[in-house]
Protein backbone atom coordinates (compact mmCIF):
# COMPACT_ATOMS: atom_id res chain seq x y z
CA UNK A 1 0.00 0.00 0.00
CA UNK A 2 0.94 3.47 -1.13
CA UNK A 3 2.71 5.76 2.09
CA UNK A 4 0.02 8.48 0.65
CA UNK A 5 -2.81 6.09 0.99
CA UNK A 6 -2.14 4.86 4.43
CA UNK A 7 -2.00 9.06 5.55
CA UNK A 8 -5.36 9.78 4.12
CA UNK A 9 -6.83 6.40 5.94
CA UNK A 10 -5.27 7.99 9.42
CA UNK A 11 -6.67 11.51 8.43
CA UNK A 12 -10.41 9.95 7.61
CA UNK A 13 -10.24 7.79 10.74
CA UNK A 14 -9.30 10.50 13.20
CA UNK A 15 -11.72 12.72 11.70
CA UNK A 16 -14.20 10.05 12.07
CA UNK A 17 -13.54 9.49 15.31
CA UNK A 18 -13.25 13.63 15.88
CA UNK A 19 -17.04 14.00 14.21
CA UNK A 20 -18.36 10.90 16.82
CA UNK A 21 -16.99 12.15 19.50
CA UNK A 22 -16.38 16.10 19.50
CA UNK A 23 -19.74 17.28 21.66
CA UNK A 24 -19.04 14.38 24.13
CA UNK A 25 -15.93 15.43 24.87
CA UNK A 26 -17.05 19.61 24.60
CA UNK A 27 -19.02 18.30 27.57
CA UNK A 28 -17.65 16.63 29.12
CA UNK A 29 -14.79 19.48 29.65
CA UNK A 30 -17.20 22.27 30.18
CA UNK A 31 -18.60 20.13 33.02
CA UNK A 32 -15.20 20.54 34.62
CA UNK A 33 -14.19 23.99 33.25
CA UNK A 34 -17.28 26.03 33.40
CA UNK A 35 -16.43 27.91 30.73
CA UNK A 36 -17.45 27.39 26.83
CA UNK A 37 -14.25 28.70 25.64
CA UNK A 38 -11.80 27.09 28.36
CA UNK A 39 -13.60 23.81 26.95
CA UNK A 40 -12.88 24.44 23.72
CA UNK A 41 -9.17 25.00 24.25
CA UNK A 42 -9.38 21.46 26.06
CA UNK A 43 -11.01 19.45 23.29
CA UNK A 44 -8.66 21.05 20.68
CA UNK A 45 -5.89 19.64 23.51
CA UNK A 46 -7.43 16.47 23.96
CA UNK A 47 -7.88 15.33 20.10
CA UNK A 48 -4.23 16.66 19.23
CA UNK A 49 -3.24 14.18 22.30
CA UNK A 50 -5.20 11.65 21.21
CA UNK A 51 -4.07 11.44 17.87
CA UNK A 52 -0.27 12.15 18.98
CA UNK A 53 -0.73 8.05 20.69
CA UNK A 54 -3.62 6.58 19.02
CA UNK A 55 -1.60 3.50 18.17
CA UNK A 56 -1.24 2.84 22.04
CA UNK A 57 -5.07 2.24 22.53
CA UNK A 58 -5.93 -2.16 22.51
CA UNK A 59 -9.56 -1.73 23.14
CA UNK A 60 -11.20 -0.07 20.45
CA UNK A 61 -14.51 -0.38 22.03
CA UNK A 62 -13.32 2.20 25.06
CA UNK A 63 -11.92 4.40 22.88
CA UNK A 64 -15.05 7.09 23.97
CA UNK A 65 -13.88 6.39 27.85
CA UNK A 66 -10.50 7.15 26.44
CA UNK A 67 -10.67 10.34 25.08
CA UNK A 68 -12.93 11.19 27.92
CA UNK A 69 -10.31 10.60 30.33
CA UNK A 70 -7.80 12.54 28.04
CA UNK A 71 -10.49 15.24 28.50
CA UNK A 72 -10.70 15.40 31.94
CA UNK A 73 -7.34 15.17 32.81
CA UNK A 74 -6.71 17.53 30.08
CA UNK A 75 -9.40 19.93 32.23
CA UNK A 76 -7.82 19.60 35.24
CA UNK A 77 -4.32 21.27 33.76
CA UNK A 78 -5.70 23.49 32.36
CA UNK A 79 -7.58 24.69 35.23
CA UNK A 80 -4.23 24.74 37.50
CA UNK A 81 -2.39 26.72 34.89
CA UNK A 82 -5.01 29.21 34.82
CA UNK A 83 -5.28 29.77 38.60
CA UNK A 84 -3.50 29.71 41.07
CA UNK A 85 -4.62 26.23 42.21
CA UNK A 86 -4.86 24.66 45.34
CA UNK A 87 -3.66 20.33 44.56
CA UNK A 88 -6.86 17.99 45.89
CA UNK A 89 -4.63 16.43 48.68
CA UNK A 90 -3.90 19.82 50.54
CA UNK A 91 -7.59 21.08 50.32
CA UNK A 92 -9.21 20.21 53.93
CA UNK A 93 -12.95 19.98 52.40
CA UNK A 94 -13.26 17.37 53.63
CA UNK A 95 -12.78 17.73 57.18
CA UNK A 96 -16.11 20.01 56.84
CA UNK A 97 -17.78 17.37 56.08
CA UNK A 98 -19.79 15.67 58.81
CA UNK A 99 -18.83 12.34 60.03
CA UNK A 100 -22.30 11.25 60.47
CA UNK A 101 -23.53 12.47 57.24
CA UNK A 102 -23.20 8.95 55.62
CA UNK A 103 -25.53 7.22 58.10
CA UNK A 104 -28.05 9.63 57.17
CA UNK A 105 -30.50 8.51 54.42
CA UNK A 106 -31.27 11.36 52.07
CA UNK A 107 -33.07 9.15 49.61
CA UNK A 108 -35.32 7.74 52.18
CA UNK A 109 -36.56 11.49 53.33
CA UNK A 110 -37.25 13.25 50.05
CA UNK A 111 -38.92 12.38 47.57
CA UNK A 112 -37.47 10.65 44.45
CA UNK A 113 -38.04 13.40 41.84
CA UNK A 114 -36.80 16.12 44.03
CA UNK A 115 -33.70 14.74 45.01
CA UNK A 116 -33.28 14.81 41.51
CA UNK A 117 -34.41 18.17 41.10
CA UNK A 118 -32.01 19.25 43.57
CA UNK A 119 -28.31 17.07 42.55
CA UNK A 120 -29.51 18.40 39.37
CA UNK A 121 -28.51 21.71 40.74
CA UNK A 122 -25.26 20.63 42.41
CA UNK A 123 -23.73 18.32 40.64
CA UNK A 124 -22.57 21.16 38.26
CA UNK A 125 -21.01 22.94 41.01
CA UNK A 126 -19.68 20.23 43.07
CA UNK A 127 -16.05 21.53 44.09
CA UNK A 128 -12.94 21.12 44.00
CA UNK A 129 -13.16 20.12 40.34
CA UNK A 130 -11.26 16.71 41.15
CA UNK A 131 -14.45 15.47 42.23
CA UNK A 132 -16.16 16.59 39.25
CA UNK A 133 -13.77 14.82 37.29
CA UNK A 134 -13.98 11.54 39.34
CA UNK A 135 -17.76 11.49 39.25
CA UNK A 136 -17.37 11.96 35.35
CA UNK A 137 -15.00 9.12 34.57
CA UNK A 138 -16.83 6.68 37.30
CA UNK A 139 -20.63 7.69 36.14
CA UNK A 140 -20.62 9.04 32.38
CA UNK A 141 -17.80 6.72 31.06
CA UNK A 142 -17.99 3.82 33.63
CA UNK A 143 -14.43 3.26 34.07
CA UNK A 144 -13.38 0.82 37.22
CA UNK A 145 -12.14 1.77 40.04
CA UNK A 146 -8.70 0.67 38.91
CA UNK A 147 -9.03 2.33 35.08
CA UNK A 148 -9.65 5.61 36.51
CA UNK A 149 -6.29 4.85 38.51
CA UNK A 150 -4.49 4.09 35.32
CA UNK A 151 -6.00 7.14 33.78
CA UNK A 152 -5.00 9.67 36.77
CA UNK A 153 -1.49 8.20 37.55
CA UNK A 154 -3.09 7.85 41.79
CA UNK A 155 -3.24 4.57 43.50
CA UNK A 156 -6.89 2.67 43.29
CA UNK A 157 -7.52 2.94 47.10
CA UNK A 158 -7.27 6.56 46.25
CA UNK A 159 -9.56 6.66 43.93
CA UNK A 160 -12.27 5.32 46.31
CA UNK A 161 -11.18 7.62 48.44
CA UNK A 162 -12.25 10.49 46.16
CA UNK A 163 -15.61 9.09 45.55
CA UNK A 164 -16.87 8.03 48.84
CA UNK A 165 -16.00 11.85 49.60
CA UNK A 166 -17.38 12.72 46.51
CA UNK A 167 -20.42 10.96 47.71
CA UNK A 168 -20.65 12.04 50.65
CA UNK A 169 -20.15 15.83 49.67
CA UNK A 170 -22.81 15.47 47.36
CA UNK A 171 -24.88 14.13 49.95
CA UNK A 172 -24.39 16.59 52.40
CA UNK A 173 -25.40 19.57 50.24
CA UNK A 174 -28.03 17.93 49.31
CA UNK A 175 -28.83 17.54 52.82
CA UNK A 176 -28.26 21.35 53.76
CA UNK A 177 -30.58 22.29 50.83
CA UNK A 178 -33.09 20.13 51.96
CA UNK A 179 -32.86 21.62 55.64
CA UNK A 180 -32.94 25.27 54.16
CA UNK A 181 -35.64 24.95 52.01
CA UNK A 182 -37.50 23.67 54.83
CA UNK A 183 -38.07 20.27 52.95
CA UNK A 184 -38.17 18.23 55.94
CA UNK B 1 -23.94 3.43 54.78
CA UNK B 2 -26.03 0.41 53.42
CA UNK B 3 -25.10 -0.91 49.74
CA UNK B 4 -28.69 -0.45 48.97
CA UNK B 5 -28.39 3.19 49.71
CA UNK B 6 -24.88 3.50 47.90
CA UNK B 7 -26.84 1.78 44.90
CA UNK B 8 -29.51 4.15 44.96
CA UNK B 9 -27.21 7.25 45.28
CA UNK B 10 -25.07 6.30 42.63
CA UNK B 11 -28.15 5.29 40.10
CA UNK B 12 -29.28 8.91 40.73
CA UNK B 13 -25.76 10.48 40.15
CA UNK B 14 -25.33 8.88 37.04
CA UNK B 15 -29.20 9.57 35.85
CA UNK B 16 -28.34 13.26 36.85
CA UNK B 17 -24.79 13.41 35.54
CA UNK B 18 -26.25 11.91 32.04
CA UNK B 19 -29.42 14.53 31.49
CA UNK B 20 -27.12 17.36 32.89
CA UNK B 21 -24.45 16.69 30.00
CA UNK B 22 -27.16 16.50 27.58
CA UNK B 23 -28.62 19.47 27.98
CA UNK B 24 -25.18 21.50 28.15
CA UNK B 25 -24.82 24.29 25.64
CA UNK B 26 -22.94 23.30 22.14
CA UNK B 27 -19.21 24.42 21.30
CA UNK B 28 -18.75 27.62 20.39
CA UNK B 29 -17.05 26.44 17.28
CA UNK B 30 -18.17 24.36 14.66
CA UNK B 31 -16.84 21.43 13.51
CA UNK B 32 -14.97 22.24 10.65
CA UNK B 33 -13.53 25.09 12.54
CA UNK B 34 -12.61 23.06 15.63
CA UNK B 35 -11.34 20.33 13.20
CA UNK B 36 -9.14 22.70 11.00
CA UNK B 37 -7.28 24.15 13.80
CA UNK B 38 -6.66 20.20 15.73
CA UNK B 39 -5.54 19.72 11.99
CA UNK B 40 -2.93 22.54 12.04
CA UNK B 41 -1.56 21.83 15.49
CA UNK B 42 -1.18 18.46 14.23
CA UNK B 43 0.60 18.83 11.44
CA UNK B 44 2.88 21.59 13.63
CA UNK B 45 3.94 18.49 15.52
CA UNK B 46 4.68 16.37 12.40
CA UNK B 47 6.97 19.37 11.49
CA UNK B 48 8.81 19.44 14.86
CA UNK B 49 8.72 15.39 15.21
CA UNK B 50 10.74 15.13 11.59
CA UNK B 51 13.07 17.87 12.50
CA UNK B 52 13.82 16.08 15.69
CA UNK B 53 13.85 12.81 13.92
CA UNK B 54 16.25 14.50 11.29
CA UNK B 55 18.93 15.64 14.35
CA UNK B 56 18.72 12.21 16.42
CA UNK B 57 19.84 10.65 13.20
CA UNK B 58 17.27 8.24 11.97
Amino acid sequence: MKKSTIITQKDNYEKTLFEMFYDRIFRTALYIVKDEHLAQDVVQETFVKAFRKINTVKDGDKVGAWLGSIATRTSIDILRKRRNYLPLDNVNIDERVSNGVENFPVENIVEEKLLKELLQKNIRILEPSEYREIILLKYEYELKDREIAEVLGICTNTVKTRLRRARLKLKTILQEKVKEEDYL
Amino acid sequence: MSDHNNDHFDLFIKEVLGYELDNSPTPPLSKEEAWQRIKNELREYKLKDGRLNCIRGF
